[in-house]
């Protein structure tokens, strides 16, 4: 969500180069031989995996983009609670539960024990921190990478750490 | 044993999602589920943190919206606080309003620009 705060610098941004997989164009899947992948949110069930693998797989440089995909972030809080703890408030002892029941279909996919960070996961090449990141880090970073460069001279009031 | 159609991810909403529609052989829709697939245990993991943390924690719960979760803490800590909402002060109640209004401004904004019109406009 974070890079429509580029506003309408998007507009120069599809001049020159083509989205692949992303909430704006719907496509499911990754196709092959991408240049730049921004992968946002750690992970946290085997779907985040699968898709993060997916990525890198198919990506020349990917770039871990906001707190949750660096550090884990906020959810990432959970992690020092037993996962069967979270369970238990989440679906059978919280004020509001209805239906006590632990979702448990095949189609939901299985949730890790922990929030695992991005670069736990696989290799990541560039961080940009924020939550969210500002978005002239991020407009910054991808003109640099488009443009050939690295992203060695990112301006440095542009980042944040909340 | 008929064809199982999957949409996964679901992208016109804030959030993670996936619906499975279960058709038989004569393509007759049997079952039609949307699954939330994502599981954070905020209702866990704020237990035990200052108070004046909560607003600011729950805002991540989502992207868009974040201001309406941080005003529902905000009233959820009026009341751990035993104040009740016609004790708020003129200034407070008049934020929280001004925050609001802002936040929906912006919400329909977003849904409206980066969620709809792709389809409506460019059947992205």
């Amino acid at each position: 969500m974070s890079i429509l705060d580029i506003d309408e610098r998007i507009l120069q941004l599809v001049e020159v180069c083509e989205f692949d997989k992303s909430p704006i164009n719907d496509i499911k899947e990754i196709s092959e031989g991408c240049d730049i992948g921004l992968i946002e949110g750690g992970c946290c069930n085997t779907e985040n995996i699968r898709v993060l693998r997916e990525f890198r797989k198919h990506c020349k440089i990917l770039i871990a983009v906001g707190q949750c995909s660096i550090t884990g972030g906020l959810p990432a809080m959970r992690n020092g609670i037993p996962i069967r703890e979270i369970f238990e408030e989440v679906y059978y002892n919280g004020p509001t539960v209805a239906n006590k029941l632990i979702p448990n279909d095949e189609e939901i996919p299985h949730i890790l024990d922990r929030v695992y960070p991005c670069h736990e996961i696989v290799k990541i090449d560039y961080f940009l921190p924020g939550c969210a990141p500002r978005a002239d880090l991020i407009w910054e970073a991808l003109t640099a990478l488009i443009s050939g460069k690295d992203l060695s001279h990112l301006t440095y009031a542009n980042f944040k750490y909340d | 044993m008929g064809r199982k159609i999957t949409i996964e991810p679901v992208t016109r909403v804030e959030g993670h999602g996936k619906v499975t529609i279960k058709l038989d052989d004569n393509n007759k829709v049997v079952q039609s589920r949307l699954h939330i697939v994502e599981f954070r245990g905020f209702e866990r993991f704020v237990q035990g943190r200052p108070y004046w943390e909560v607003a600011v924690l729950v805002q991540r719960l989502c992207g868009i919206c974040p201001v309406s979760h941080h005003l529902c803490a905000a009233k959820a800590m009026d009341v751990v606080m035993g104040v009740p909402s016609h004790k708020l002060t003129p200034t407070g109640d008049k934020m929280r309003r001004l925050m609001h209004y802002g936040q929906f401004f912006s919400i329909s904004c977003s849904s409206f620009f980066s969620f709809s019109f792709p389809r409506l406009a460019l059947w992205l």
